[in-house]
């Protein structure tokens, strides 16, 4: 049976709406809840770190609801849904508004949609491409990869909560390990790589590989090697990612000796210049040429639009987490943490959905 | 050259009066175009309506003009017969946006602090901007290839009319109106506008604004990544330029500075708050033109493209009345604004 997940939504948890989470979370308890329970795979470590939380699940389905309505296409929904889902909790953390303890919910939300975002994604090349199945041998290899970042997304949520749970301080000394970490959770290679994945979609050579058949979209999302930490997109910013792109700028201004420093790292540590290169040209090596070529128009366009906004919350992340150890700020620290764990299982959980047969779409959504 | 000049049915507005002081000799390469400068008013007209403040009609109708009569010029849509009286319009709307500015709140502190003794007409002030005028038109008239070898000297002019300078210097005056200290002076009364518009002294031509960017800025900064990612040592030749000559990037770092001595502290503490939230809106416009034509300067050295160099050439000699324009209007005290009519 198909259903229309934008009415279905739309119809759903409307009270919600105005409460502000996870109270809202808190307070829907109706049988909608339970549609989201054991829809991504979740082993027993990660569980304790990262708790599945329908109920949190089923208030931010019921606050996205509007958005949802005006998807292009319904074929969108869970990128959209996990887009919106990323911008939408990182504001109450940027804020200061989100306590440390609601951290594994949430986290769980963000990995969760992002399964759901990678089924979605699974069933659509199955119906785009003439021969869906994957080789027996891919799928072998990537359900390995698959059981180490269950292990890998349990070890890192709990270096995080442990670091939370130790004060703001604890999270200050944390951060020097945390920036030159180079994946998806690195406050540095997150966001260069994820925002050089939309100019190689979008960009002609030879900064990008825009296939003949997609419209030109110039400057969609502004990214180089050049101009460490800056990214810049075709999109209305948030109010919490302009606020710390001020207190960025704030904060190299009032201290430069301490933000290069900084850069630099330790005697043998990667520079964080060249980090953000090889991140920003590693985006650019993943999702160009014939690997969108077979997608709608929707669901490229959906991409594009809902990466970008993903983007929001991980560049808040990188400045944050400049501002913290430049000024030595253990409340700018505390934030950096918390919105780096929000983060933790939102790439893995790509990979899941794209890879894991056991991934289904929730239920009824 | 616009949609309303080939339609003059849609002519509407009138403005009468006010027009700015011109020498004979500038109106040979810059002039008047009454019809224009109407077109151009019935044009702004909706845009008009969006305005928080009446007070601010003249400062918008500057910043849309630019921005609007940037777009084809970077296009290629123009001709350079076409372009003196476009380059007029926007002296004119800048003079009357001076005008309005020193009607309502009376003359800034930085010229009283420039300690400005000019008088009517004005004649250094525009055989200033006659001599920049007649420099570029003639590379213009000439081709592509003369306006290729002027580009490097625009590129270091460290004035606005500079492709470089232009855009730092008028981009940090945003910053310094809207951000806190270290970075900026935004005064305590004034909301904060964090990132508002970005600009810094490290990353070199890069500017992003909280505003919807317009399609041709968009294209020449795509052209800008794209010349610069396939010849990064002809991009840095740029920068270094010859012995002897200033470093782009000092002087990118120079105007984006220069900004805190002009336009910070007290210098808007009596505007109100709608015209404080219109000069950044309609600046920040204003600055889009002046972008597109510092990346395309560049482009154009980098890949040697002639094209790409009239274009700049011709969309920075669009901007010279600009900043005089607002120097005239400022300190022309005996002068009044044009009457609008509908």
């Amino acid at each position: 049976m198909q259903y229309d997940r934008r009415t279905i939504l739309a119809g759903a948890g409307s009270a919600a709406l105005a409460m502000s989470l996870p109270a809202a979370a808190q307070a829907v308890t109706s049988a909608g809840a339970a549609r989201f329970a054991g829809a991504a795979p979740l082993g027993p470590e990660l569980a304790k770190v990262m708790p599945e939380s329908p109920a949190l699940m089923e208030a931010l389905a019921a606050e996205f609801a509007p958005t949802a309505a005006r998807l292009q296409s319904q074929d969108i929904y869970w990128l959209g849904f996990n887009g919106w889902m990323t911008d939408r909790l990182s504001a109450s953390i940027m804020d200061g508004t989100l306590d440390a303890k609601d951290i594994g919910p949430q986290a769980w939300a963000i990995y969760a949609s992002s399964v759901w975002g990678g089924v979605e994604l699974r069933r659509l090349r199955e119906k785009w491409d003439s021969a869906p199945a994957m080789p027996d041998a891919v799928v072998q290899q990537a359900a390995a990869r698959l059981a180490r970042s269950q292990q890998d997304m349990a070890e890192k949520m709990t270096l995080r909560l442990n670091a939370l749970a130790g004060g703001p301080a604890s999270c200050l000394s944390i951060l020097p390990t945390l920036i030159r970490d180079d994946s998806t959770t690195g406050p540095v290679h997150g966001m260069a790589y994820n925002a050089g994945v939309q100019v190689v979609k979008t960009e002609d050579p030879p900064v990008g590989r825009r296939r003949p058949q997609r419209p030109a979209k110039p400057s969609s999302v502004r990214i180089n090697v050049r101009d460490f930490m800056r990214v810049d997109y075709d999109l209305p910013s948030p109010l919490y990612l302009k606020v710390w792109r001020s207190k960025f700028e704030g904060a190299v201004t009032g201290n430069p000796d301490a933000y290069e420093k900084i850069i630099r790292g330790e005697p043998g540590q990667e520079n964080l210049r060249d980090l953000w290169k090889r991140a920003v040209l590693l985006g650019l090596k993943t999702w160009g040429g014939e690997s969108n070529d077979k997608w709608s128009d929707a669901y490229f366009e959906g991409a594009l639009h809902w990466s970008s906004v993903l983007n929001f919350g991980l560049e808040a992340m990188g400045l944050a987490t400049f501002v913290a150890l430049i000024n030595q700020d253990p409340e700018a620290a505390r934030r950096a943490v918390l919105v780096n764990t929000l983060y933790v299982g939102a790439t893995p959980g790509w990979g899941v959905g794209l890879f894991d047969k056991n991934a289904t779409l929730p239920a009824k959504a | 050259m616009s949609d309303t000049t080939k339609h003059p049915q849609l002519a509407k507005v009138r403005l009468a009066g006010g027009a700015p002081p011109l020498l004979p000799d500038l109106a040979d390469v810059m002039p008047a175009d009454p019809a224009l400068a109407d077109a151009l008013a019935t044009e702004f007209a909706s845009t008009a309506t969006t305005l928080s403040t009446p007070q601010a009609y003249w400062a918008g109708l500057n910043g849309w003009m630019t921005d609007r009569l940037s777009g084809p010029v970077m296009e290629g849509k123009v001709s350079p017969e076409q372009l003196g009286a476009q380059a007029w319009a926007i002296y004119a709307s800048s003079y009357w946006g001076g005008l309005e500015l020193r009607e309502h709140w009376g003359m800034p502190p930085v010229i009283a602090k420039m300690g400005i003794k000019f008088s009517p007409p004005f004649a250094d002030v525009q055989m200033g901007i006659l001599a920049q005028m007649r420099q570029r038109m003639a590379a213009v008239n000439a081709g592509g290839e003369a306006c290729l070898a002027l580009l490097p000297s625009l590129m270091r002019e460290g004035g606005t009319s500079g492709t470089v300078y232009g855009i730092a210097y008028n981009a940090g005056v945003q910053v310094v109106k809207t951000e806190d200290p270290p970075i900026g002076q935004r005064r305590p009364h004034r909301q904060p506008k964090p990132a508002a518009l970005r600009i810094n002294g490290r990353d070199f031509m890069r500017v992003d604004y909280d505003l919807p960017t317009p399609h041709y800025l968009k294209v020449w900064r795509s052209a800008y990544e794209r010349a610069v990612t396939a010849n990064p040592e002809a991009y840095e030749r740029v920068i270094v330029g010859e012995a002897g000559q200033t470093d782009l990037r000092d002087l990118w770092r120079k105007g984006v500075a220069f900004g805190n001595t002009t336009w910070g502290g007290d210098s808007q503490d009596n505007w109100t708050d709608a015209y404080f939230d219109e000069t950044i809106r309609w600046s920040s416009i204003l600055t889009f033109g002046m972008e597109a034509v510092g990346l395309a300067a560049i482009a154009a050295v980098i890949n040697q493209d002639p094209e790409a160099a009239k274009l700049a050439v011709m969309g920075n000699a669009l901007y010279l009345g600009a900043t005089p324009g607002w120097l005239l209007g400022l300190i022309d005290t005996g002068a009044h604004l044009p009457t609008v009519t509908a």
